[in-house]
């Protein structure tokens, strides 16, 4: 499928993304899904390419390494205390723990 | 013409993330410790994973995000379109990426930017020559988090197609939103993403 030579194959392949993307219109899609079923590699595609975009999101949704986020966290209090106007720094330190 | 959604993927969520960026910049432009807090937590998580993705190196993503950190925080307090502060800042990692690419050792002196056409005829990126190095303890911790197959297979695309992948896949950027950080038309975003898609299937499948 990677070089597919029917025509047929060849429009869903150039299609797939927008197809994926919602970006295209209802009969398109209906084109595109009666190729799918007719075509076990077409059919394959679509699946891989739906995994691979899948895998991608994954990543963006976890969260990052714990240990990288406690550097991030570590340098976000640097800055702010390096900012923070001296008498507010004392008064913060001063106020009891409850 | 009437678009449908349904089982496909949807990059609705790209303008309620910016929605909620614009909100943690107006709260921490008004004085709002806490929302400055999560805003700048957020920037270097982004500056993070972009920079690991696109520069490949964790030294670089450290002194990218540490970059993220201080400019976001200047940028807050002067901001007057606080919608677009989500393009700002994947615009600013991308040209912090950019540069560090620019000064790593072993790469070309002269300063290419991530659209550079550096593909070779078989589709694979001229980094892929770069010989390996037995990788660090945080690599490994990296390659657990991130997965080892996929760090591979992105580093194999095209410098071009990758930022395109990792903005708009990983990040959920819209494709709008894309462009407006890479310079590039809407129209050669979906071109780029269509073709780093496959490519990307075909490295994940071993083709």
């Amino acid at each position: 499928m990677s070089h597919p030579s029917d025509p047929k194959c060849v429009r869903l392949l150039e299609r797939v993304s927008e197809y994926l993307d919602h970006a295209l219109d209802e009969g398109t899609c209906r084109a595109i899904e009666v190729q799918a079923r007719e075509c076990p590699g077409c059919a394959a595609v679509i699946d891989g390419l739906r995994r691979t975009v899948g895998l991608c999101r994954d990543t963006g949704d976890r969260p990052v390494p714990a240990e990288v986020k406690a550097r991030a966290q570590a340098s976000i209090r640097r800055l702010l205390e390096a900012k923070e106007p001296a008498g507010r720094r004392r008064s913060r330190k001063s106020t009891p723990s409850r | 013409m009437t678009k449908r959604s349904g089982l496909h993927l949807s990059d609705d969520g790209a303008d309620e993330k910016s929605a909620e960026y614009a909100r943690l910049v107006r709260a921490a432009a008004g004085g709002d410790r806490e929302a400055m807090e999560r805003l700048l937590l957020r920037a270097q998580e982004a500056a993070f994973r972009v920079s690991l993705l696109v520069c490949g190196h964790a030294d670089d993503a450290e002194d990218v995000m540490q970059e993220a950190l201080l400019k976001t925080y200047q940028h807050v307090g002067r901001i007057r379109e606080p919608e677009a502060f989500r393009t700002w800042l994947y615009r600013t990692v991308r040209n912090a990426c950019l540069m560090k690419r620019r000064r790593r050792v072993g790469e070309p002196a002269r300063f290419e930017s991530t659209d550079a056409g550096d593909e070779r005829e078989d589709g694979r990126s001229a980094a892929m020559d770069v010989a390996d190095q037995a990788p660090r303890p945080d690599e490994l911790a990296l390659n657990s988090w991130l997965g080892e197959r996929l760090r591979g297979a992105l580093a194999s695309l095209p410098a071009r197609y990758r930022v395109i992948v990792v903005l708009r896949e990983v990040e959920g950027l819209s494709t709008r939103e894309v462009a407006t950080v890479t310079g590039i038309s809407e129209a050669n975003v979906k071109t780029r993403l269509h073709r780093a898609r496959v490519l990307l299937k075909e490295r994940l499948e071993g083709v």
